[in-house]
């Protein structure tokens, strides 16, 4: 069967009824193992709008590729810059504006290599000047931006310009994953020396039209772009709408396109078919519980695992996440070390023993939650309830965003976070040093330090999964975070949105908006 | 023989007298809306009085996954977030009843005040006090609500005030009147003759001369509350969730009504019984108040009119 | 009689007068800080100023009061606080939509229950009558959004799914584009009206029946038929004017939850949206609006009420056919 000419407009409803039910059909087949003829995929049409919508938006929006704050903000960002390497599908890295990251012996020097034909979109080359201008940037020490946590070891002063495409870049302390670490769609896009966050002019599929904060910011096609362009014409993303119905109800009328990272409680309700599809992105988002160390009762180990094995990790995943998600095992990292090695299960009388082991029988605890994404405060509730099989009161206290990321912030002793994927010795970066910005557990262990630049100064990979390893055991065996479950994140998409690039780790195929067309 | 007929025939061979309420409450009864109407509300209203003590969990409590169906732990399935419907049904109709019961008393309270204010001081006062309250009766009972939510916000007590407002002129109309006639009768007259100041009079003379109004408006303004307040609840502004309230559960389970339906069918179906049975008996009272020509008889030349501007929302 | 329509129509300007005070008084005087509930999060000293600026905040009231009136009364209804487009231009096309939903409301609902009515009445007291009683003391006691979701279960989710359960359409495009839309909006407005209209027709028909000059006529040996169609008809519709005007001036007001509720976009519909996110021009604009559609309305009824009173008064006393 041929697909009919996707360009021709009376065909379009009868198209997307016969590719539905082909689909359909070819799925079904192909699960009974018989020889399913299913139809050649449609060919890509150029041209469009797309309307996604977003929120958490506000007044405080930013066009600053290496400042973004909010889901909004990463939405946009993605549209117009590009970070050296990124981090795709299970977990492996990928060349994107670095053509190669190579280091010396001992991990102390890189040297990078910068893919031919790249223009900004002013129509400037890209050049290794650039790149050390957007690392210099993100770590001024007067003004350290996202990414510099994620940088640690290099050295922002010992930049060699080596040629138009090629710089070194020297490490304080010897840096194995610094290939790793710019890997960051997020925090570490390559903005051009003297960069305007207010006119902002980056490498990616698109160029900046408008911004209106808290409104719409509009985005064209770049024809200019090194890779295969956009098929969309333009992109609008919108995060004006208030609450998730209305962002829900404007796509059911056809105002947007897309409802990007939906709430999941309605990810089900969509009729197979029918004008909204969904989207699912893989399982690496984590909310976990977050247990302050230095302070009783958290402080002594016993109560921390007993509080892990209290949880009942798929009731968790049924409830707060609508079936959205994997179990976790306390172990933040997926690709790296052997994550399949850790596998905890709910105990509760192992729990009981070791509560009262540790003199803490009948524990009451407060637990601080707030709305900060899908499920926490569901989870908050029902690990509440579980607690009580173990004897433990929990009391849920519920904040406003504000007030739960405002002053007191990294000082609850017990609440909950949520956390996007980064690759393991990234996140250790972020949340497990003294040093770390995003400390909540207040972990201040010397031997798990000693560990950590040990394995920062292993290049080889087998040697570092090893150690890596060992990490790993001491998170699952002694760390600080609950973590029950990684959970996905869903787009809402209406039926003539394609090309969104499945298996990813953001919304909306990691917003890889160059490959999106609209039938 | 009309059934009225019938029964005042059959009173009239009895032996024993047989006292004038219970007289006037068989013939109440024996219109078959009110028996209806009757039955209909007391089954809601058991609902709300006895369901939060029956209900299996908190009404807040996350149980299920989402709009999960209906299974033996869960009979009516989980709602949008997850908690178990029937028992957010069983505790939903607590603070529509009773929000309706407030605002309607303060909304008595008030347009009663004000009534007898207005018919017992006349002139200006009369005047001033009226054309006031015709403003507010010059909107549309949901704009007017809206305009006072959008101001203000919405909290319990904000909501209560807002409904009494509303209320507020109708009442006062209606008191008004009845004060009007009081005021006429000579012992007020003497009354003011010999001294007595202006408030002692009103509370001794007329408060309890159009007690009687004021309670038969206050039957009929509970029927316009929980319409009103329902509808306020629906729009999601009498109150914050995550409490269970019918209204509210309407409108945040609609959008899975193709997963598990009786998240709104179970809160809508209990809404319309109360509606119609409150609606019933006031009716039913309209009747047999003109029958017997009791207070808050409607008069035939108001009973269009006010039917379709008093008309719930 | 022409004193007392004048009458009423002063006391209309008025009441429409005082209804601008009341709104202007709402949402620009009564609440703490305006320009601070507007802004929400995104407060701070230099956008609260500029707000206030171009709220004109900072004039006396009575003079902010007279340049929003003469403001209003130019055409400039401000400029929505969301997008900054003007007030005018939104409003516009939901006006439209409103009235598309309510004409079509008013076409159907009001000769199909002023019929049925009739109906009704002539066959008093018999089977017919006694179901439509109970009919229409259900409708009349429960509230509007349970009609619609009512119809929402029953024709377009649980029980079939022949008609879509909301009714929005893309922007810039017209309702009449996708009829199936207002099919249920309307048949819900329809169902609330029926009782109201319905009641009225059956008792004022059942008066001009039961009246002399019907009798007169009856006595005279016409037949049946002619009683009715010429008799008895003109004198029964001519109150129901008042009706149909009244019906309306509710619907002025009903039409907000049940636009809400399909999703429709109309004016009730804008008043939602304003009132979430506190666009006070918006909110302003719409409820005046509404507000003043529904006292005209009801000054039409009155003065309709003038106007057919003595009719009917002669009519009873009518020796001719």
């Amino acid at each position: 069967m041929t697909a009919p000419d996707p360009d021709t407009p009376g065909n379009a409803v009868s198209r997307r009824s016969v590719l539905a039910g082909a689909a359909g059909l070819g799925l079904a087949l192909s699960g009974l193992g018989a020889a399913a003829d299913t139809p050649a995929p449609p060919k890509p049409r150029r041209g469009g709008n797309l309307r996604v919508a977003v929120l958490g938006g506000g007044s405080a929006d930013t066009l600053d590729a290496n400042l973004n704050q909010t889901q909004p903000d990463t939405a946009r960002v993605h549209s117009l810059f590009q970070p050296l390497r990124q981090l795709r599908h299970g977990g492996k890295f990928e060349n994107l504006l670095a053509e190669s990251m190579e280091s010396n012996a001992d991990g102390t020097v890189w040297t990078i290599r910068l893919r031919p034909g790249v223009t900004f979109h002013d129509g400037k080359p890209l050049h290794a000047e650039d790149v050390a201008f957007t690392l210099r940037r993100v770590t001024n020490p007067k003004a350290p931006l996202f990414g510099a946590p994620e940088l640690g070891p290099m050295d922002r002063d010992s930049f060699k310009i080596l040629d138009a495409r090629t710089l070194q870049v020297g490490m304080h302390t010897p840096f194995a994953v610094f290939d790793q670490a710019v890997a960051d769609s997020i925090n570490l896009g390559i903005v051009p020396v003297g960069y305007d966050p207010k006119r902002p002019v980056g490498t990616g599929p698109f160029k900046f039209e408008s911004f209106v904060p808290g409104r719409e910011s509009v985005f064209s096609r770049y024809e200019g772009y090194w890779n295969e362009p956009p098929y969309l014409d333009k992109l609008t993303v919108i995060d004006s709408f208030s609450s998730d119905t209305a962002a829900y109800n404007a796509l059911q009328g056809g105002q947007i396109d897309v409802f990007a990272a939906a709430p999941l409680t309605i990810a089900r309700v969509m009729r197979p078919g029918g004008p909204i599809k969904t989207h699912v992105s893989e399982a690496t988002q984590w909310t976990p519980f977050v247990m302050r160390v230095d302070r009783p009762p958290f402080d002594n180990p016993d109560v921390r695992q007993a509080f892990r094995l209290i949880v009942d990790r798929p009731q968790i995943i049924k409830i707060a996440l609508n079936g959205f998600g994997v179990p976790g095992n306390d172990v933040f990292s997926l690709f790296d070390g052997a994550p399949q090695a850790f596998v905890r299960h709910r105990d509760i009388d192992q729990a009981k023993a070791l509560l009262r082991k540790a003199g803490h029988e009948n524990l009451n605890v407060e637990l601080t939650t707030a709305d900060i994404a899908n499920g926490v405060v569901q989870s908050a509730q029902i690990f509440a309830r579980q607690a009580r099989d173990a004897g433990v009161t929990v009391n849920v206290r519920q904040v406003t965003p504000d007030v739960y990321f405002g002053e007191q912030f990294l000082t609850w002793p017990f609440a909950q976070d949520f956390w996007t994927f980064n690759s393991y010795l990234t996140q250790i970066a972020l949340c497990l040093l003294p040093s770390s910005p995003y400390n909540e557990t207040h972990w201040r262990d010397p031997a798990y330090g000693a560990l950590y630049r040990k394995a920062l100064s292993t290049l080889d990979a087998t040697q570092r999964g090893e150690i890596v390893r060992q990490l790993q055991t001491i998170d699952f065996e002694q760390g600080a975070y609950i973590i029950p479950s990684h959970n996905q994140i869903v787009d809402l998409l209406a039926q003539n949105v394609n090309g969104v690039a499945p298996g990813t780790f953001m919304a909306l195929g990691d917003y890889e908006y160059s490959k999106i067309w609209l039938a | 023989m009309s059934a009225a007929a019938r029964s005042a025939a059959r009173s009239a061979w009895t032996v024993r007298s047989v006292p004038a309420w219970m007289r006037g409450a068989r013939a109440f009864f024996a219109r078959g809306g009110a028996i209806w109407g009757a039955a209909l509300t007391a089954a809601v209203l058991l609902v709300v009085a006895i369901g939060p003590f029956v209900a299996h969990y908190s009404p807040i409590d996350f149980v299920g996954a989402p709009f999960e169906s209906p299974s033996l732990d869960m009979p009516l399935g989980a709602d949008i977030m997850g908690r178990d419907v029937l028992s957010r049904v069983l505790s939903g109709g607590t603070v529509i009843l009773s929000l309706s019961a407030l605002a309607t008393v303060l909304g008595v309270a008030l347009g009663g005040l004000l009534g007898i204010s207005a018919g017992y001081l006349k002139g200006a006062a009369d005047d001033l006090i009226m054309r006031t309250l015709d403003v507010l009766l010059a909107f549309p009972q949901t704009i007017l609500a809206l305009l006072f939510v959008s101001v203000l916000g919405s909290s319990f007590l904000l909501i209560a005030l807002l409904v009494a407002a509303i209320h507020a002129p109708q009442v006062a109309r209606v008191i008004r009147a009845a004060a009007l006639r009081v005021a006429g009768e000579d012992f007020v007259e003497y009354a003011k003759g010999i001294g007595i100041p202006p408030l002692k009079i009103m509370v001794r003379e007329i408060v309890p001369n159009v007690i009687g109004p004021l309670l038969v408006e206050g039957g009929l303004r509970f029927t316009y509350s929980i319409a009103l307040i329902a509808g306020l609840s629906f729009l999601g502004l009498a109150q914050d969730p995550p409490a269970a309230n019918w209204g509210l559960m309407l409108n945040e389970n609609r959008i899975g009504l193709t997963q598990n339906p009786w998240a709104v069918v179970v809160p809508v179906a209990l809404i319309a019984i109360l509606t119609v049975g409150v609606n019933l008996l006031t009716d039913a009272y309209g009747s047999w108040a003109v029958q017997g020509n009791r207070p808050g008889a409607p008069q035939p030349a108001d009973i269009k009119a006010a039917e379709i501007l008093d008309g719930p929302l | 009689m022409a004193i007392l329509i004048l009458r009423r129509l002063a006391l209309g300007f008025l009441t429409i007068f005082m209804v601008s005070v009341l709104v202007f008084a709402a949402t620009e005087v009564l609440p703490g800080d305006a320009a601070r509930a507007v802004l929400g999060r995104g407060a701070n000293a230099t956008t609260l100023a500029a707000l206030r600026r171009q709220l004109h905040l900072d004039a006396p009231v009575p003079v902010r009061y007279e340049r929003w009136l003469g403001d209003l009364l130019t055409g400039h209804l401000g400029v929505s606080l969301v997008n900054g487009e003007p007030v005018a231009a939104l409003i516009g096309p939901r006006i439209v939509n409103s009235a598309v939903l309510l004409g079509l409301t008013g076409l159907i609902g009001i000769p199909l229950s002023i019929a049925v009515g009739i109906l009704a009445a002539l066959k008093r007291d018999q089977r017919l009558d006694r179901v439509l009683s109970i009919v229409t003391l259900v409708l009349a006691g429960v509230p509007e959004f349970v009609v619609g979701i009512g119809l929402i279960v029953v024709f377009a989710t649980v029980v079939v799914q022949w008609l879509p359960p909301v009714s929005m359409v893309a922007p810039g495009t017209s309702v009449l584009s996708k009829p199936q839309i207002l099919v249920l909006p309307v048949a819900t407005l329809v169902l609330v009206i029926f009782p109201y209209v319905f009641r009225m027709t059956r008792v004022t028909m059942i008066d001009v029946l039961d009246s002399d000059y019907m009798e007169m006529a009856s006595l005279k040996g016409l037949p049946r038929s002619r009683l009715v169609l010429v008799h008895a008809l003109p004198n029964a519709v001519s109150p129901t004017i008042q009706v149909v005007a009244l019906t309306f001036a509710y619907l002025a007001g009903g039409t907000v939850m049940i636009e809400y509720l399909f999703g429709y976009a109309g004016l009730g519909q804008g008043l939602m949206d304003a009132i979430e996110v506190r666009d006070i021009p918006m909110i302003q604009a719409i409820v005046l609006l509404l507000a003043s559609v529904y006292v005209i309305l009801n000054v039409a009824a009155d003065v309709a009420s003038i106007l057919v009173t003595p009719r009917l008064r002669r009519g009873r006393s009518w020796q001719a056919a």
